[in-house]
């Protein structure tokens, strides 16, 4: 039971380090309608961009992690203004969007490899050696730390979803950007504004990650748990995103703990699999249709 | 015509190689309503894309209230042109409330968009009970006066309407057109797209008649309802 419930606490820990990169990456598909598969780079490159800043003497980590989140805002914001803004702007069908993100994906993987080579790289643990002994329960600080710091973001995005002006205007372009447009919202502006948030929270992510575990070119990969996290929640829904993400980080950590860690990726893949079968729409999928 | 507060002229509009607007000209004066009516791919609606920022016009030039119309669509809600979409285009998954502060989305005078909203849910009281309702689950009619209750929300000086009596029943297009009318009294210029001709002649002061792409026909309500002509020939 003492291990059972560890092992819940590891498992949210991790899913919501997965919710930070899945809750960006349902916002563009709920705005663009495309999957954004460089987003996992994003993640990888501001893990690298903390990475640098900290070899950086008298910078403290918590600069660095800033360093970090920003990077990856602004990479983000790039990949935005440079490429997408421009094939939607030539009228592209959403799939070059998505073919777009792969070659990114790609070219940022070999990037990384090619400055700072596959080698594994150590964020500063801060405390990761601690372990707290809750009664009997082991729980890595770190592990403790990266569920504060994400709960916290998570609700604040949620509540900049749902409470603020600009939540409105992301829910509205999220619609129908046609005529949020045509009604004045500044949609060019908005979208840019969801691309640096996702960003940001993915580096936050990329920097949770790399202290739980190392910085390397293909660590973006756990964007793929992103996306596997999304479609448990239904595609484009940041909520939904959110307990997906949970929900996976939980069912990885159970399988690995009491079946085999080797079974860990065939499992959240075929869970994947038998979701977009039987319920493509996602497991908290409530929609209000559009009236024709 | 003293007080013109939109001049288009010699406008054409085009989709790939196919011309869908060709050299129309015409003009709305301040405080009138006018209609633009035509049947089906006449280029109503093409007309108010190029009038909302939303498609780009091959040629041609368009003033609004004395100035050259800008591009983009959000300058466009900022001096004072709103469009009403065809079709409704109700944000299906926002509340009707959430809907009409899109609307406004453009505004900073908190206190006039209160008054605002007060004024467009005694317009429209329906919407004031549905008010925390989603408005993909409005029925037809409703959600024709949310999206003209949306458009007002930006306070415009001409609010422009692409048949909003589409698919609606007799007894909601007269209140609709009732409604238009008030509008209109309280000082907002209305340029009024229809197919439902008859209905449009009887509220507006003056109407053109499109087809393929030109300006055929163009004369005072009364005058064209009396022509059975052109009833016949271009609005059957
Ligand atoms: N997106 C588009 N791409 C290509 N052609 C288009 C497009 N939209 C409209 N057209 C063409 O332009 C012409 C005018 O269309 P438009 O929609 O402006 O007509 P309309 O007068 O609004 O018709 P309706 O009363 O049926 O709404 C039509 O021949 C139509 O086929
Ligand atoms: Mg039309």
């Amino acid at each position: 039971m003492k291990i059972l419930i560890q092992q819940m606490i590891t498992g949210i820990s991790i899913g919501s380090v997965y919710a930070l990169i899945a809750s960006g990456y349902a916002l563009v598909y709920s705005l663009l309608d495309f999957s954004n598969w460089a987003h996992g780079e994003v993640c990888m490159l501001g893990a690298y961009c903390c990475f640098m800043a900290t070899m950086v003497p008298k910078i403290p980590f918590a600069l660095s992690c800033v360093i970090g989140i920003g990077g990856a805002a602004l990479i983000s914001l790039l990949n935005e203004k440079i490429a997408y803004r421009r094939i939607r702007n030539n009228g592209s069908p959403n799939m070059f969007l998505m073919i777009a993100a792969m070659g990114l994906s790609t070219t940022y993987q070999n990037l990384a490899n090619v400055i700072w080579g596959s080698k594994f790289k150590q964020l500063p643990k801060i405390f990761s050696v601690m372990t707290l002994n809750l009664n009997g329960i082991f729980i890595g600080t770190t592990d403790m730390l990266c569920l504060g710091v994400a709960l916290v973001v998570l609700i604040a995005l949620l509540l900049i979803i749902n409470k603020t002006k600009f939540g409105l205007h992301v829910q509205a372009v999220a619609c129908s950007g046609r005529t949020a447009r045509i009604l004045g919202v500044r949609i060019d502006r908005i979208i840019a504004l969801v691309f640096m948030l996702a960003g940001a929270l993915a580096g936050l992510a990329g920097i949770m990650y790399g202290m739980k575990y190392n910085v390397y070119p293909t660590m973006g990969n756990v964007g793929l748990k992103a996306f596997i996290a999304s479609v448990i929640g239904g595609l484009g829904s940041v909520p939904g995103a959110i307990m997906g993400a949970i929900l996976l980080g939980f069912i990885e950590t159970v399988v690995s703990g009491y079946i085999s860690s080797g079974l860990r990726d065939l499992i959240s893949f075929s869970l994947l699999i038998l979701i977009l079968l039987v319920r493509p729409s996602g497991l908290f999928g409530v929609d209000v249709q559009e009236k024709a | 015509m003293a007080d013109t507060i939109l001049i288009v002229e010699h406008l054409s509009a085009a989709y790939g190689g196919i011309r869908a607007i060709d050299d129309i000209s015409f003009s709305v004066g301040r405080g009138e309503i006018v209609a633009m009516l035509g049947a089906n791919g006449a280029g109503k609606s093409t007309l108010l894309k190029c009038l909302s920022g939303e498609h780009k016009r091959s040629g041609g030039e368009i003033t609004f209230d004395g100035e050259a119309l800008p591009a983009k669509s959000y300058s466009i809600v900022e001096k004072g042109m709103v469009v009403v979409p065809e079709g409704r285009q109700i944000f299906y998954k926002l509340t009707v409330y959430e809907n009409l502060q899109i609307g406004c989305c453009q505004r900073k005078d908190a206190d006039g968009i209160r008054r605002d909203l007060e004024m467009v849910y005694e317009m429209f009281p329906r919407l004031k009970e549905r008010e925390r309702q989603y408005g993909g689950l409005l029925s037809g009619g409703e959600q024709q006066m949310l999206a003209i209750a949306r458009g007002l929300m930006a306070r415009p000086k001409l609010l422009m309407l692409d048949e909003p009596s589409l698919g609606l029943a007799p007894i909601i297009v007269n209140q609709i057109m009732e409604k238009l009318k008030q509008i209109a009294r309280q000082g907002t210029t209305i340029l009024l797209i229809e197919q439902n001709a008859k209905k449009a002649l009887q509220i507006c002061d003056r109407a053109y008649v499109m087809n393929v792409g030109h300006i055929v026909m163009e004369g005072t309500g009364e005058k064209l309802l009396a022509d059975e002509q052109l009833m016949q020939a271009y609005l059957g």
